[in-house]
């Protein structure tokens, strides 16, 4: 089998940007991803004969890592060797040596507690979706509980003030845009005190970043569009597009954080004057009169509270009379994520006069001893055997009567045509340095070459 | 960017490997009992049970693998070493289908020998051995089940000594082990590679290799709890009591050695001996094709109990007229486990099995012989530690615009004052000055002329 090394300009690195489509619908305090309806297991049912855990033990609208527990039983977590009938989640361990690794859930006070040899260990699944998190303004009387505390906006201060280039909504504060944006917009906010809903998509799901001017947000009262946002723009802030001539049509309801997957929502005009919910949950419990709103961009993504919800995590029972889930109100996200796929283009030359022969056994008309593996001739009787048996002297010699079978092709039945000597191609080898076959290429159907073709196959690879 | 760099020297750079493992439990319920057969009919779409027109081996799902969601945990395949044509009792009217089949397992044992167990001198292949020890000969494994588990869970390798499979060596048809439902089996065999952390073979093309032993076995309760258990452990001396007490000579010698595994393979090698040949004293029937064994297992107990083989492999071990009760005293001689086959309804000793029937079928036997399997993988994550060394009259100052006000530095109000900066960012570069890596620090580190940090990097690939 003939090797032929790539040249310098036979091999590419490159990489393939993609834009996989992400869509997040909210209904009924259920999260669906990309229209996937949640899927009880079967392996293991509570008393009254209902599963007791989702086919991934993740809730609906969560992706899981590595999907390694697929419908199993969620008795225990530590394996017990001898133990005969036991089932459990699998599960990650470290055993803590000098290289000191952990995992990154230990920290490191837990980590320095743990003796040299003991087991660090963790769980699966490792889950994630888009969360949402709703501040409320300084003005509220629940400011103290559900709008003071927000390390997560303030974690995004250097951030939001970076892309101020591309939009001045994105400034943390208006005095922080100089008060020469340039535009249009409502002064005197503040992203510390100001009244908001935090979206934060994670890298899971958004890869390398939300591609620019896909995001699209929608708001449903009992099934009818009431708010669209979009960045018609591409430069990060959400234009309400939809329906036209509904309030706050054109209006900036809030800006896209692109490369680092957030979404911060600010829009405070009522969608709906007509229709009023349980929009306002904080504080709990919830059943008082000014948790009722209109439908505003602020609140979309509630769920409010109700019965206990579909991944087992009961809710109080007293907020369960009356209902306060959010039932009239639906929400739809979409937007394109960014992955980047690393690929190796390697350009196989078959030059002319090269690969036209086969040490295929069909290569040859005759089978017989076209091979012969032998001891060499001089020595006989005993001596013989012994060179044999120290040296181990052995030679391959292939038969002087093998004969090459004439495959080309004529439009007669029974002659042969002209010989001459031409093979199939039907796979392309891939070695690294040390000849060890790394990959394989394989054609949809071999192609012939002779020695006067020449073929070039263009061998690409992901990773 | 950095305007002075610091070279590092040879003892600033380390690498390290940290062995990252996994415990992957595999209940018996995902390989039988949960999900329909392959064969129940209008069920094909509900099977985690992959079958393939070639009939060369049998693949399980931990869902049924239609689903985007099913992982492949591991194949199933049997196969016997070419020494099985001069048998007699493998010289056989086979139907067609039988030779091909025959043939197909004699081509599975030879390419699973080759690519675990290799070459000899002469560049014939070499068969499993039973210790490892190739070159003092010894016994083979000739018949062979093989479990080949999946690379998703595989990883790097198994962790040697954490294999465990659990069999069930009772004498009845099992009984399908569906859902949290207590086992239906009475008799379960611990097969075990423990101790292989320390004691393991290197001698094979594929990596390390451990010996499979039977270690203990259980008689459970209708509640599937362990009623009485029987430790294999010859140090006992409770054991050696036993074992001397025992008139029977068979008794002596028992060899509890069931298979091999190989690591980074992720290959199984099971014999059929690790079917402990339960079989009750009185089930004179019960060897030969087509018998079914459904006598009263607790008369085999008290038989086995009263042969003295608890502690050792309880094997039960007919005489000519099939009376009598023994200890296995080599490997062979004994009466294995039956395999059900569910398409024609008969029954078959795993030998009979092995001869008679074709892989898929053997494999869907073994299966629903699997009372629970766990073991624990690893992957290797290696690590070049950096320990960057800022000394006392390193990096007291900064190039940052932000550091001077007024051309003055801004953390200095007199001659007489130290210069003080703020570490947070390490950059690793290579040797003509590109920019590899940037390590942050949580927080930013004061340095000034009175003290001195080691930065730990950590680079993990």
């Amino acid at each position: 089998m003939p090797l032929f090394k790539f040249g310098p300009n036979d091999i590419f690195y490159n990489q393939v940007e993609t834009h996989p489509q992400n869509e997040f619908f909210i209904y009924d305090r259920t999260v669906y991803y990309n229209n996937r309806t949640p899927r009880h297991g079967v392996m293991e049912f509570d008393d009254d004969g209902l599963p007791t855990h989702f086919v991934k033990h993740v809730c609906p609208g969560y992706v899981s890592l590595y999907e390694l527990n697929i419908d199993r039983m969620e008795q225990a977590h530590d394996v017990i060797p001898g133990k005969v009938d036991q089932a459990t989640m699998i599960y990650p361990f470290i055993t803590k040596s000098g290289a000191l690794n952990a995992f990154k859930t230990v920290s490191t006070v837990d980590f320095h507690n743990f003796a040299y040899g003991d087991i660090m260990t963790g769980s699966y699944p490792l889950a994630s979706s888009i969360s949402i998190e709703r501040y409320v303004g300084k003005d509220d009387a629940f400011w103290d509980v559900c709008g003071k505390d927000r390390p997560h906006i303030r974690a995004l201060k250097n951030t939001l003030n970076y892309h101020k280039k591309h939009s001045p909504y994105y400034a943390y504060k208006q005095d922080e845009c100089g008060g020469d944006c340039g535009i249009k917009y409502e002064p005197g906010w503040d992203k510390e005190t100001q009244e908001l809903t935090l979206i934060s998509i994670p890298s899971i799901i958004h890869g390398s970043g939300v591609e620019r001017g896909s995001v699209d947000l929608r708001f449903y009262l009992t099934g009818s569009l009431v708010g669209q946002l979009q960045d018609i723009n591409q430069n990060g802030e959400l234009i309400q597009t939809a329906p036209e001539n509904s309030p706050g049509y054109g209006e900036v309801a809030g800006v896209v954080l692109y490369d680092e997957g957030f979404l911060i929502l600010t829009g405070s005009w009522s969608l709906d004057d007509t229709h009023t919910e349980r929009y306002r949950y904080c504080p709990e419990p919830i059943n008082e009169p000014h948790q009722f709103d209109s439908p505003r961009w602020l609140y979309w993504g509630t769920q409010g509270y109700n019965e206990p919800d579909t991944c087992g995590e009961s809710a109080d029972p007293t907020w369960l009379d009356p209902t306060t889930a959010v039932v009239s109100s639906s929400f739809y996200m979409s937007f394109n994520s960014t992955t980047y796929v690393p690929t190796i283009t390697m350009l196989a030359h078959a030059k002319k006069g090269e690969l036209n022969h086969s040490n295929n056994p069909t290569y040859l008309t005759r089978q017989p001893k076209s091979a012969i593996m032998d001891s060499k001739g001089c020595p006989t009787g005993t001596f013989r055997k012994k060179l044999d048996a120290y040296v181990n002297t052995r030679e391959y010699r292939e038969s002087s009567r093998a004969e090459i079978k004439n495959t080309v092709r004529t439009p007669y039945p029974d002659p042969d045509g002209i010989f001459d000597k031409q093979t199939w191609i039907s796979k392309v080898g891939i070695y690294d340095e040390n000849r060890n076959l790394i990959a394989i290429a394989k054609l949809a159907s071999p192609v012939r070459k002779n020695k006067d073709r020449e073929f070039t196959f263009k061998i690409k690879m992901d990773f | 960017m950095a305007t002075v760099f610091k070279t590092f020297l040879n003892d600033d750079i380390a690498t390290t490997r940290t062995l990252l493992h996994e415990a992957i439990p595999v209940h018996g319920g995902i390989v039988h009992g949960v999900y329909p057969e392959p064969d129940e009919p209008g069920k094909q779409e509900e099977t985690n049970i992959k079958n393939y027109p070639h009939k060369m081996f049998q693949s399980v799902y931990d869902y049924p693998y239609l689903s985007s969601s099913a992982n492949h945990i591991f194949d199933l395949t049997v196969g016997y070493a070419a020494a099985k044509d001069n048998d007699e009792a493998y010289i056989h009217p086979w139907t067609n289908d039988q030779q091909v089949s025959h043939k197909k397992k004699q081509k599975i044992y030879y390419q699973m020998a080759q690519v675990l167990v290799g070459h000899g001198i002469e560049g014939d292949i070499l068969l499993f051995d039973e210790d490892g020890d190739i070159l003092a000969g010894g016994d083979k494994y000739e018949n062979c089940l093989y479990i080949s588990i999946a690379r998703l869970l595989n990883k790097d390798e198994v962790k040697k000594g954490s294999f465990f499979l659990h069999l069930d060596v009772g004498p009845n048809v099992p009984v399908s082990q569906a859902n949290s439902d207590p086992l239906q089996s009475n008799y379960v065999l611990l097969v075990t590679d423990e101790g292989s952390e320390n004691d393991y073979r290197v001698n094979s093309p594929a990596g390390d290799y451990g010996i499979l032993r039977a270690r203990t076995w259980s008689k459970l309760d209708s509640n599937g709890e362990v009623e009485c258990e029987v430790p294999y452990d010859p140090n006992d001396p409770d054991y050696a009591a036993r074992w001397a007490a025992s008139s029977d000579d068979n008794c002596g010698g028992v060899d509890d050695r069931v298979g091999l595994i190989y690591y980074q393979a992720g290959v199984i090698v099971l014999s059929p001996h690790a079917f402990l040949n339960y079989d009750p004293a009185e089930s004179s029937s019960s060897s030969g094709s087509g018998s079914s064994s459904d006598s009263d297992s607790g008369s085999g107990l008290s038989a086995i109990e009263s042969a003295g083989c608890f502690g050792k492999l309880p094997v039960v071990v007919l005489n000519a007229n099939n009376s009598e009760v023994g200890c296995m005293a080599e490997h062979g001689e004994f009466e294995p486990v039956i395999v059900h086959d569910d398409s024609t309804g008969a029954s078959f000793h795993i030998d009979d099995a092995f001869r008679e029937l074709d892989i898929p079928t053997i494999c869907t036997g073994f299966r629903k012989r699997m009372v629970r399997m766990a073991f624990n993988n690893t992957t290797e994550l290696n690590s070049t530690i950096y320990f960057c060394r800022v000394n006392h009259n390193d990096f007291n100052y900064s190039s940052n615009p932000t550091y001077l006000d007024a051309s003055k530095i801004r953390v200095k109000d007199s001659t007489v004052d130290a210069p003080v900066a703020y570490i947070t960012t390490i950059g690793l570069y290579s040797a003509d000055n590109e920019l590899l890596a940037v390590a942050k620090l949580s927080e930013a580190l004061r340095k000034d002329p009175t003290n001195e940090i080691v930065l730990r990097v950590r680079l993990d690939y």
